[in-house]
């Protein structure tokens, strides 16, 4: 009995980590998104102070996300998938009258089970629609509509970010927006603490240059914290800064600075 | 369901490819008012494909393969050949009801029957 609980309990486990690989797709989890983006203060203090409560509720939304919300999103794409099954382009009936005939008990089986066998893979990993349906302009244009929500409920977590004094985490974005032109623009006029924080939460992001942002502009700060910062904080997968940026920063009359970046960018060739 | 691995393989279905041929309504409403009778005929010649016919055509071919597998003494010795025939005789059924059941149920590319792996043999060493 012991041991029959242990095994429902580890398969019930393995069941739950398994549907971490749907939940990587951040598409897969409307809960927690709108949770993410309305619930979590954004300021590093109330997100601290927020945490005994934002944890519980942040878990609750992923449980909701993994046994409802996202299961709900799949039932469509596994109903396709089914009736892939009676297209009316796989049957030959002007051909091979009785083999089709043969067939359709076969079909009516195997609907059910591609129907579940479709549904549990898609509830458990992250598997894109089938292709007829993406193919559709109607759906195109829902998939392109979800893209655009997802940048705009990013930009709208930036911004709130650039307003509030930047500190803490940032959000990175895929494409610039106007509207982020004057609180970028602020934020690099700003004291040292505040350009310190700029240039960490964008690097940090992996945002070395993007509309109104420029990481090199962190690299050229006339406080060596900010550029040591920025230095230390280059993301290895964006190119190097230009060389003349680097050769001088090789030569800065700050030792740690000067040290730093021979030790994140190399030596003088 | 797995021998539909076998039947995925139009050459398989002789008496389904044969009442195709020959018994199917030319046009769209026969086939319609055929479909009564229809359904359960082609049910049954595709079992009989599945269950008899193909199973049958495969008795051949699987013995083929055993002889190929088990009674091939070309590079030994006789002594190795006098001690391996009583291990090799009863080896024999059981290697023949697994090659035929696999034949049975997957779609297995045919054996050169009565050949006995001689041509294989002969191709493999230039001749």
């Amino acid at each position: 009995m012991v041991g029959f609980r242990l095994v429902r309990g580890g398969a019930l486990l393995g069941l739950t980590a398994l549907a971490g690989c749907a939940w990587s797709n951040e598409d897969n989890r409307p809960v927690w998104n709108a949770f993410e983006g309305s619930l979590v203060p954004s300021s590093e203090g109330l997100f601290y102070a927020a945490l005994p409560v934002t944890v519980p509720l942040g878990l609750g939304a992923i449980a909701v996300d993994m046994f409802i919300a996202h299961p709900l999103q799949v039932v469509d794409d596994a109903y396709d998938d089914a009736a892939k099954l009676w297209d009316a382009d796989g049957f030959a009936f002007a051909e091979a009258y009785y083999t089709e005939m043969a067939r359709l008990p076969i079909r009516a089986v195997a609907t059910p089970v591609v129907f579940g066998g479709s549904f549990l893979a898609r509830v458990l990993f992250d598997v894109s629609a089938p292709v007829s349906a993406v193919d559709a302009p109607e759906d195109q244009a829902a998939v392109a509509q979800r893209r655009a929500k997802r940048a705009e409920r990013r930009r709208a977590r930036l911004l709130a970010w650039l307003a509030e004094d930047p500190d803490g985490r940032c959000v990175s974005i895929e494409a610039w927006h106007p509207s982020l032109d004057e609180p970028m623009r602020r934020a690099l006029a700003g004291d040292a603490r505040v350009r310190l924080r700029l240039h960490d939460g964008m690097l940090r992001a992996g945002m070395t240059k993007i509309g109104g942002y420029d990481a090199t502009v962190g690299l050229r700060d006339p406080d060596p914290v900010v550029r040591y910062t920025c230095i230390k904080l280059w993301p290895r997968s964006q190119p190097q800064p230009p060389a003349e940026l680097v050769d001088a920063l090789r030569n800065d009359p700050v030792d740690s600075v000067r040290l730093k970046a021979v030790d994140r960018f190399g030596r003088l060739r | 369901m797995l021998t539909s691995c076998a039947m995925s393989n139009p050459e398989r279905r002789k008496l389904l490819n044969y009442i195709d041929e020959h018994w199917s309504p030319s046009t769209t409403t026969g086939r319609w008012l055929a479909s009564p009778v229809a359904l359960p005929a082609g049910v049954v010649a595709g079992a009989t494909d599945a269950l008899v016919l193909h199973p049958v055509s495969q008795f051949d071919d699987a013995w083929v393969d055993t002889v190929d597998v088990l009674w091939d003494f070309d590079d030994s010795t006789d002594f190795r050949t006098a001690l391996l025939t009583p291990l090799l005789a009863l080896a024999t059924p059981v290697v023949y009801a697994a090659t035929w059941t696999t034949r049975s149920l997957f779609d297995v590319r045919d054996s050169n029957s009565g050949d006995t792996g001689q041509t294989a043999k002969a191709a493999k060493e230039g001749k």
